[in-house]
């Protein structure tokens, strides 16, 4: 079966900052080493050997690049198009999620907003969790799967998904 | 009739104790075996299935095995899922290395030979350790497999298998694991549904789930299809757009 990953949306967001984002990040290295660990991800992707998953709610929380001005109404249809791309799955956030990630937020100590990934990622039994914010905490049990929250890289291969 | 364990040389098999059985009771339970080790098999990596095993079938038809073929090294993995597989079901758990597609195919094995109180079939890991196939093994497959609860919600994946036999239906099958969701719809949905053959889309409705989550169906209330690949903005031209490039 195809490596699956979930990404967080701040994933989705370094990836699109580009560069620009390591300005605004004091440890330089660290954020050169995430920026390529995004790259390769979607480069893999793009060849046809690993496929991202992500919540709904990453399409609310990719809005705009950093420090730049309003978008024009008109390109929204095309930026909601980029999360149709073929090696995206994107999973709706069902009360069944949220209240799982009410869990995450209790057991967890993390925000609701981050708890919403990590739980989506268990509910969908992938147990590598691309994060930036969420690699610091690196592991949480979820309804008794743990899952991996690790920055984007191709070369986990200990982690395998149980998704069946 | 009993296999003589001495005379097992398979690495897994399927031993068939009846004294008589139909030909479909013994093409079931044959059927059965093989294609839950060829969905082992194949879960596990890259091997061709139906070229790592070969078959062998014992003298007076008592039992059906495998042993591995051309150079396949997975033998002894997939005797131990298999094994381990039947072993959690018969005691109510869910397999973590059992597909949806292995545990129907154990649930297929459990209902052989319907015309028994419990099939007289064993499942052979070598001449080690045996696991009988008993009706609580299909009891946990319906379990696992059935819906539970249900939600509005949505799933996506390819539309295939379009059908107006005893309403409209299709299938959608999620791009990542092949996993089939049934939608039924109602027959206004079919010019959409038709248009968008063999296409991504989202199906919008009541979902109905399983135990674990899973989707198993769907009563659609909308169907949105995926955009052509010249419609997806690439990366850069993401970049472009939340860059500013297009500013109101």
């Amino acid at each position: 079966m195809i490596h699956v990953v979930y990404w967080d949306s701040d994933v989705f967001l370094r990836l699109i900052n580009g560069e620009e984002d390591r300005a605004f990040t004091a440890d330089k290295a660290q954020a050169e080493i995430v920026l390529r660990g995004c790259q390769d991800v979607w480069s893999a992707c793009q060849k046809g050997v690993m496929h991202i998953m992500t919540s709904a709610l990453t399409i609310a929380e990719v809005i705009h690049k950093r420090s730049t001005p309003k978008l024009d109404p008109k390109y929204r249809p095309e930026i909601n198009n980029f999360f149709k791309q073929t090696f995206i799955s994107i999973k709706p956030l069902t009360n069944e999620i949220a209240e799982l990630a009410r869990d995450v937020v209790w057991d967890s100590d993390v925000m609701a907003k981050d708890a919403v990934h990590v739980a989506t990622c268990a509910y969908f039994k992938v147990r590598e969790l691309h994060s930036i914010d969420l690699s610091k905490k690196k592991k949480f049990e979820v309804n008794g799967l743990i899952v991996n929250a690790v920055i984007p890289s191709t070369v986990q291969k200990e982690i395998v998904n149980e998704r069946n | 009739m009993a296999i003589d364990i001495n005379k097992i040389t398979t690495d897994i098999t399927l031993e068939i104790d009846e004294e008589s059985m139909s030909i479909s009771d013994y093409q079931k339970a044959s059927d059965s075996f093989l294609d839950l080790v060829k969905e082992i098999t194949k879960n596990i990596g890259q091997h061709k299935a139906s070229e790592a095993w070969e078959v062998r079938v014992y003298s007076g038809s008592v039992g059906v095995g495998v042993i591995p073929y051309n150079g396949f090294k997975d033998g002894y993995r997939v005797q131990g899922i298999i094994n381990q597989g039947l072993e959690m079901l018969s005691k109510g758990l869910k397999p973590l290395e059992f597909t949806d597609k292995a545990i129907e195919h154990a649930k297929g094995l459990a209902l052989s030979f319907k015309s028994s109180v419990a099939p007289k079939i064993r499942v052979w890991s070598g001449k080690e350790k045996s696991v009988s196939i008993v009706r609580e093994i299909a009891k946990t497959a319906d379990q696992l497999l059935s819906p539970s609860h249900e939600a509005e919600s949505s799933v996506e994946g390819r539309l295939e298998t379009l059908t107006t036999h005893n309403g409209s239906k299709f299938v959608v099958y999620d791009v990542i694991d092949n996993r089939s969701v049934s939608c039924e719809i109602p027959i206004e949905y079919l010019d959409i549904a038709h248009r968008n053959f063999n296409k991504r889309v989202e199906v919008i409705g009541v979902v109905k789930f399983r135990k674990d989550g899973m989707p198993v169906s769907v009563k659609a209330s909308k169907i949105i299809p995926f955009p052509n690949s010249e419609e997806i903005p690439s990366l850069e031209r993401m970049r472009w757009l939340l860059n500013g490039g297009a500013i109101a």
